[in-house]
């Protein structure tokens, strides 16, 4: 069997979150980010499914650690999709606001200029929302779309991408040092379980909800994406977890009916981000245009 | 006498005079409180306002004392004093009545006491978003128009203390017909009654009476009842106010120690109840009078204060706090009752605590001197405490170079509760609309004891009873905790619960808490608790369900 290739090719890196059922349904280069924990390097989804990070995580005293992609790695893969017969790339990465990922995207489309055309977008996001703006760029390729329009419009996308996501602790953002303005919330006695929102590449404090247990906050969650999605629009939006699928399904049910949504993609959130955020964390991404 | 008309030092006599006449009967208006509770009790509050307006009336100098200075500085003295809601609508009489007096110059006529008390009335209704009838607000309001409607050319100053005083009564004995809460606790409006007293002193001071014998007297409670000011020396020979409450590690010798105060200073007040000593003396050596007390136990409420820089309004040590702390966009300022809950607050965002103290009231200085010490642009406000949200409100209105809003949290739990909404990236309105919405999210409940014998609503209640109020009222009455806490948590909708909250007080031991929990957790399966140890003064637990 052939593979007829797309002139334009989707690449992005592993914190996109993609499946792997998704990644080959639309020919997606994802390119893996390196995870250590207990002393072993994985290449992310490669090496290591998502599931048994978990594991290993919920076993290790040690927060892991992530490393990003150097500009050769990139590099590489742009050359090789171009021998493929690809006269464009499209190359979205993790917000350059939460790592250097998309500054060695860049780097490597300078260091390729001569053999292929790479355009580098700047998600200004995160796992499922990044993995939102991927699958849209993918469809509207896959719909033959042409270049330019394809990356009007992901501007307009990336700018309207909102994560909301609800963590059972700060620990581990706080340890990662990604905390950025949800910091006031380090130290509190009280248990505190954060809804926190990541939008042009800053995450906020959204709303902080009292309880251990959590539905309290779970709830809230979906208070708050019912309060944010307008109703009269479609919505567009991924819904991501770690290890927790049946709150992800609670998400779509309470949902459905009060927003305009034709699918509801469930994303589990990979080893990258998880590492960042910590096990328990559940969201939703979504844009209206 | 038959005064026509009064100068600055006879004015200044008369309000002085009332200052002491209120400090002398407010026991008698704490008696009237509605509620048995001992907490933000209305004669201490009135008396405490007041007590800062003697404070301020003594920094005029002798030469200076005129009837428009006294009236500029009573007001000023009340503003900045005002404790309590009853102390905010009266130091708004007394900034309506001064306003009228501050254009007499040196002399003050029968005809200005009536412009007075009608300027009073309509300053006090203005400052009042929601004004209730059956008040110290009736009671002005009828009084004063009394006066002017009985007064003629020839009335004295005596005359119109007189008739404002004879339909203040009458007005006095029909608040119970206004406001239901009255008559079933067979009382009349505190507020009211101090205000009344406060003019009977006025009356009494005109005639040269400024000293009042302080009636039943109650030895276990200690309150802020700092000497009289009824000296104004041109100069202050005793240059710093310092004051102090020491938590007796060993019995501190009451006498023994004011005749050390003495010798140190003047006004001087030692009062010492169970394990608690309240001192207050004028001295030009506020160390040694730490390191004295120091030797009896732990110190705290320690507060030291300049009066001779203060007559420029703020002391300098306040400038100083400002100056350190690092400027900022937003800042929070709560007010708060006990470590546990200042340490809660602190990790929740909160900016600056202001410690309730005694009664709980801050008074609206108290949080002026909080909004300068942070050091922000906008500064939000969580008074956590109904009968403070006027001071804080007053505060507000006082700021000019912050913004101030307050989030009128009536509780604590509502305050933390506000604070879960808080960004302190965010815009100061966007966030105050926020927490006051996030406030609405929990039920709270209090638990205290009774100070004395009641009957509230359908419940006959006993001094000594444990309270559980919730929302503001007063829904449970019994002798077991336990018990007391499931009736109160029965009227906090439960069944649609899913986190309460209990935050123990400084009379609590964690032994007990632990064990109300295990049986609360037990008996609420489907409820998740959580303890914290608030160590709140007078409240045995709050409460919150969400």
């Amino acid at each position: 069997m052939t593979l007829i290739m797309s002139k334009i090719r989707i690449v992005t890196d592993s914190t996109a979150d993609l499946s792997q059922e998704l990644v080959e349904r639309y020919q997606i280069e994802m390119v893996p980010l390196t995870v250590t924990i207990n002393g072993t390097s994985y290449k992310d989804k490669v090496d290591i499914t998502n599931e048994t990070f978990y594991q290993l995580m919920q076993s290790s005293e040690e927060l892991p650690t992530t490393s990003q992609i150097t500009p050769a790695e990139f590099a590489e893969v742009y050359q090789r999709i171009a021998q493929e017969g690809t006269e464009h790339i499209i190359s979205i990465h993790l917000a350059s606001d939460l790592s250097g990922t998309y500054q060695s995207s860049v780097l490597a489309a300078n260091m390729v200029q001569d053999t292929i055309a790479v355009h580098n977008i700047d998600s200004r996001n995160a796992t499922i929302g990044m993995g939102l703006i991927v699958l849209s760029a993918a469809k509207m390729v896959e719909s033959g779309m042409a270049l330019e329009e394809i990356l009007e419009r992901l501007q307009e996308i990336v700018a309207k991408t909102e994560l909301y996501f609800l963590l059972d602790s700060l620990d581990n953002l706080h340890k990662g040092g990604r905390i950025g303005k949800a910091s006031q919330l380090v130290g509190s006695l009280l248990n505190i379980k954060p809804i926190l929102c990541l939008k042009d590449g800053v995450i906020s404090a959204y709303e902080k909800v009292r309880g251990n247990k959590g539905n309290k906050a779970q709830e809230r969650l979906i208070d708050i994406l019912i309060e944010k999605i307008d109703p009269d629009k479609e919505v567009y939006c991924v819904i991501g977890y770690c290890d927790n699928l049946e709150y992800s399904q609670h998400i779509q049910e309470r949902l459905e009916g009060k927003i305009n949504c034709s699918e509801f993609v469930y994303l589990q959130i990979g080893s990258v981000v998880g590492t960042h955020i910590g096990m328990g964390a559940n969201g939703m991404a979504f844009y209206q245009l | 006498m038959n005064y026509t008309s009064i100068d600055g030092k006879q004015f200044m006599n008369m309000v002085l005079a009332g200052v002491n006449k209120l400090n002398a009967d407010k026991a008698s208006i704490d008696s009237l409180n509605v509620f048995p509770v001992p907490d933000g009790d209305t004669g201490t509050n009135m008396s405490l306002t007041l007590n800062s307006v003697a404070r301020f009336l003594g920094q005029i100098p002798e030469a200076e004392i005129t009837v428009a200075k006294v009236a500029e500085q009573m007001a000023y003295g009340a503003l900045m004093g005002a404790r309590g809601n009853s102390g905010v609508i009266l130091s708004q009489i007394l900034g309506g009545i001064a306003k009228v007096f501050a254009t007499k110059g040196d002399a003050a006529d029968a005809k200005s006491f009536v412009e007075g008390f009608a300027n009073g009335k309509e300053s006090a209704y203005k400052a009042v978003v929601k004004p209730m009838e059956g008040t110290i607000l009736t009671v002005c309001r009828e009084a004063s128009e009394y006066l002017s409607a009985v007064y003629q050319e020839n009335f004295t100053i005596e005359d119109c203390l007189k008739a404002y005083l004879e339909e203040g009564y009458r007005s006095l004995d029909r608040t119970p017909e206004l406001l239901p809460v009255l008559k079933q606790a067979g009382v009349v409006d505190a507020g009211a009654k101090g205000l009344l007293t406060i003019v009977e002193g006025m009356l009494a001071g005109l005639n040269g009476q400024i000293d009042f014998a302080t009636e039943n007297k109650q030895e276990t409670v200690i309150e802020n009842d700092y000497p009289e000011y009824h000296i104004h020396p041109d100069q202050i020979t005793f240059q710093y106010c310092t004051e102090l409450i020491v938590r007796n590690k060993k019995e501190v010798d009451v006498e023994a120690a004011r005749a050390y105060l003495n010798e140190l200073g003047d006004c001087t007040l030692v009062v010492s109840a169970g394990d608690i000593t309240k001192v207050h003396v004028h001295t030009n050596h506020p160390g040694q009078v730490l390191e004295y007390f120091g030797s009896f136990g732990d110190l705290n409420d320690i507060k030291i204060e300049n009066m001779k820089a203060q007559s420029e309004r703020f002391g300098v040590a306040d400038e100083t706090a400002a100056a350190e702390r690092e400027h900022k966009a937003l800042a929070v300022v709560a007010v708060s009752a006990g470590e546990g809950l200042n340490e809660i607050f602190a990790g929740l965002g909160v900016d600056y605590v202001i410690t309730g103290g005694q009664t709980m009231n801050p008074s609206t200085e108290d949080f002026m001197n909080a909004i300068e010490i942070v050091n922000a642009d906008a500064v939000i406000l969580l008074p956590n405490n109904k009968n403070i949200i006027m001071a804080a409100e007053q505060a507000a209105n006082l700021s000019q170079d912050v913004q101030v809003r307050v989030v009128a949290s009536r509780t604590i739990p509502q305050g933390i509760a506000s604070l879960m909404a808080y960004d302190a990236d965010g815009d100061v309105d966007e966030n105050a609309e926020a927490m006051a919405d996030a406030m609405q999210q929990v039920r709270s409940a209090e638990v205290t004891y009774a100070v004395r014998d009641t009957s509230i609503d359908a419940f006959e209640i006993k001094e000594g009873q444990l309270l559980g109020i919730v929302e503001g009222k007063i829904k449970a009455v019994g002798d077991d905790m336990q018990q007391l806490i499931c009736d109160a948590l029965e009227e906090m909708d439960m069944e649609n619960a899913e986190l309460a909250t209990l935050y123990y007080g400084e009379g609590v031991t964690e032994d007990d808490a632990n064990q109300l929990l295990a049986y609360l957790e037990e008996h609420y399966p489907d409820v998740e608790f959580e303890l914290y140890l608030g160590a709140q003064a007078v409240y045995s637990y709050l409460i919150s369900v969400e």
